[in-house]
């Protein structure tokens, strides 16, 4: 299977599907290793200019969440969200995929699916976090 | 280098205000401080206003209503603590030997600008997926209950302690202390975090005129308050997986404020500490090292930070109760420690404080835990 780059609308989190994962694109500092997502040009730990893409894992571990209730109107709340730790030592804000509440500590895989933003009264296709358990 | 004191402190009712405007109700601050000060407004010799969401040249708006205009006037925008900002600049002013007397005042009307939660600025990524102000402080709050073994209704009682406070301060935005039960049958914003322990949308203003000790005498006022620190410092890109429940960029700002005035944690008798939600009291106080890591909460639910405790935090209500003008809160934290150090707070006073600081902090962009901070201790 070829792999599908991002869709270009609505560009709000870059990622790349590969044989049916998704990977969020990062970058990585080629001078101290440090990763980071959304990626940058700059690395802010020691100053290198022009950091290279990183791929992150198509899974992480849920550092910590919660269910917003409350939002702005380009939101369809309640919805719940995690930090996610991945393995390239990078903590990512992500909407969480799965009735019932995320288990902190739990692994969870990154999937594609509707939601919770809403753009001209759609839900968008965004990278979710699902429990590997769901 | 000069001390710089505050000589006056003024400040408006914090709550909803429809029928007033930002301008009037920095105009009303402006006023109370000049009177309180008893300095005349030709002896201003420039001012410093923070806001937020107030558009341009609010400050000039606010003064122009004050009757002060043609002096040097600043407008500073540093998220919540934007007003802690203008004393800040107002302070180093001072230092600086530019001037002797100046004039630090936050202001906002947000309730004209805003319903509902707060969000990040819509260009950072985290806001475009969904985060709010109380998502972010709600699973800072998951984190500390499982690391630190603690209950949502354990940290629901800071929400309690800032309301009872709020209702003995005439210029609060809630009147009415909430019961336990009450904070556990609110809506939920973000779980853990219920309605009453969200800071509200508020209207308000507070002014500072501060002096250079060299100047202080002509005034020959026994009441100026002694700015021992002022300290402001910006958020850190974080690199790697940090602890959620350690605040460095509190510690990074507390520290630098510790080592201007000369002074240790261990020597504060109380604090004004940024409580736009209720587990925030908690890594605030801790986060600048005044009590240990993970015991903030229990200690509240001792009692310990009531007004007769031992560290009492928050006597003026906080954000929590006394309201949260976003501009004008880090003005109102420092109005609220020199009206405890003068003696002049009334039924919520705390008893002989001589040492008191002030914790303000604000904002949230991808990648860094807040964007700004300022601490200010003022001594008697």
């Amino acid at each position: 299977m070829p792999d599908i780059e991002s869709p270009s609308a609505p560009e709000i989190m870059q990622y790349r599907q590969s044989q049916g994962k998704v990977h969020l694109l990062g970058s990585r500092c080629p001078s101290c290793s440090a990763a980071f997502f959304p990626s940058r040009t700059i690395c802010p730990a020691d100053g290198t200019e022009g950091l290279e893409e990183l791929a992150l894992a198509d899974h992480g571990i849920i550092y910590t969440y919660t269910v917003i209730r409350q939002s702005t109107p380009e939101f369809e709340a309640p919805y719940a969200m995690v930090y996610i730790d991945f393995p390239q030592d990078v903590r990512v804000l992500l909407p969480y995929l799965g009735d019932g509440t995320p288990v902190i500590g739990a692994e969870a895989e990154i999937v594609l699916a509707p939601g919770p933003r809403l753009i001209d009264g759609a839900l968008v296709l965004l990278p979710h976090a699902q429990s590997r358990q769901a | 280098m000069d001390d710089v004191y505050v000589l006056g402190i003024g400040m408006t009712p914090f709550g909803r205000h429809p029928d007033r405007s930002a301008a009037d109700l920095g105009s009303e601050a402006i006023g109370l401080a000049l009177k309180d000060a008893g300095v005349s407004r030709k002896d201003i010799e420039a001012a410093w206003v923070g806001h937020v969401y107030q558009g341009m040249a609010m400050g000039q708006r606010a003064l122009y209503a004050a009757g002060l205009s043609g002096l040097p006037i600043a407008n500073v925008e540093n998220a919540c603590s934007s007003g802690s900002t203008a004393i800040w600049d107002a302070a180093m002013s001072i230092r600086a030997g530019a001037y002797d007397v100046v004039l630090a005042l936050g202001v906002e009307h947000l309730s004209s600008m805003f319903r509902g939660a707060l969000a990040p600025d819509p260009t950072d990524i985290e806001a475009q997926i969904g985060l709010t102000m109380p998502g972010i402080y709600a699973m800072r709050a998951q984190r500390y209950m499982l690391q630190y073994g603690v209950t949502p209704s354990d940290i629901a009682h800071i929400a309690v302690k800032n309301k009872k406070n709020a209702a003995m301060n005439p210029l609060s935005h809630f009147k009415k202390p909430v019961t336990l039960e009450e904070v556990a049958a609110g809506r939920l914003i973000a779980d853990p975090l219920r309605l009453h322990e969200c800071a509200p949308i508020s209207d308000g203003a507070a002014a500072v005129v501060l002096i250079s000790r060299s100047k202080l005498s002509q005034y020959g006022s026994n009441r100026a308050i002694r700015l021992a620190a002022t300290s402001l410092r910006s958020g850190r890109t974080e690199v790697g997986l940090v602890d959620m429940t350690v605040e460095d960029l509190t510690w990074r700002t507390a520290e630098a404020a510790y080592a201007q005035a000369g002074i240790g944690p261990e020597e504060i008798d109380f604090a004004e500490v940024h409580d736009c939600f209720s587990i925030a009291e908690a890594l605030r106080v801790e986060g600048m090292g005044l009590i240990p890591h993970g015991e903030y909460v229990s200690r509240v639910v001792k009692g310990e930070m009531d007004i007769d405790g031992t560290f009492p935090v928050n006597a003026s209500g906080g954000l929590l109760g006394k309201g949260h003008p976003l501009g004008a809160t880090g003005v109102a934290q420092v109005v609220e420690l020199v009206r405890q150090l003068r003696g002049d707070a009334k039924e919520r006073q705390i008893k002989s404080p001589k040492v008191g600081i002030a914790h303000c902090r604000g904002g949230k962009a991808q990648g860094v835990e807040g964007t700004a901070c300022t601490v200010n201790i003022l001594v008697k």
